[in-house]
């Protein structure tokens, strides 16, 4: 199964489709990079791309906030990694000190 | 959930405990969509060689960095930039992050500006740029 459409671009799939043939949908993502826009009366509700390269996938779905970025003249390197959360606390700094505002130091010391 | 452009004085507490480590925090983990310039980096990395940062907080940046989608304007953008910075007469690298914020902005729908620079932050204000609200 293929979207026909170079992989990137995502081909309409009706949500009744996808719930009858899902393990095809689900292969033609594993292993040809295929994307998929779900849609329920021709309305799109969701998109159905590959987990291992979501951020580029993403980057090329309509009104992607990345495809708007490269529209408009940005190079981009994508994040690798989306979740939120998993954030270790800060750390103290060498200095010991906790009450730094690191930056306004460093702007401070760069009026220019 | 909100689409958000951070400043370096935004991150760099996300790496040291800082008095704003708690805010910082909260706009990380309040973001959908994470965007920085590439300037970004080389500060922070800047910041975590004169705080003597530890492996720790080298590793806790190494995490941030894969979060955030690194933006750098294509082709002569200098001169754009020249000739911003004559309207707002921000520090250079400063106004490099305003600069291509409001490059972003324009393009991607309620993005707002993570900074804790006041002067920043009056500057983007005063030229209607969304603020993250904490």
């Amino acid at each position: 199964m293929t979207n026909m459409n170079g992989h990137h671009n995502p081909v309409k799939v009706n949500s009744a489709d996808l719930k009858t043939h899902l393990g095809r949908y689900l292969r033609s993502v594993e292993q040809e990079s295929a994307s998929w826009e779900i849609c329920i009366r021709d309305r799109t509700v969701a998109y159905l791309i590959p987990a291992r390269s979501s951020e580029e996938a993403s980057a090329n779905l309509p009104h992607s906030p990345l495809l708007a970025l490269k529209r408009a003249g940005m190079k981009i390197e994508t994040a690798t990694s989306f979740r939120r959360g998993d954030l270790a606390e800060p750390v103290v700094a060498g200095d010991g000190r906790q009450d730094v505002v690191t930056v306004d130091e460093m702007r401070r010391g760069r009026q220019w | 959930m909100v689409n958000v452009f951070f400043d370096t004085s935004a991150v760099v507490p996300l790496i040291f405990r800082e008095p704003r480590s708690a805010q910082a925090r909260q706009a990380w983990n309040e973001s959908s969509l994470r965007i920085g310039w590439q300037w970004l980096r080389v500060e922070t990395e800047a910041a975590l060689c004169r705080r003597k940062g530890n492996a720790a907080a080298w590793s806790l940046w190494r995490k941030i960095e894969t979060g955030i989608h690194w933006v750098e304007p294509d082709g002569e953008w200098w001169e754009h930039l020249k000739v911003f910075n004559r309207g707002v007469g921000l520090r250079a690298a400063d106004a490099g992050h305003l600069y291509v914020m409001e490059r972003c902005a324009a393009s991607v729908a309620d993005l707002v500006l993570v900074t804790f620079d006041g002067e920043m932050a009056n500057v983007a204000k005063k030229r209607g740029v969304g603020l993250f609200p904490y």
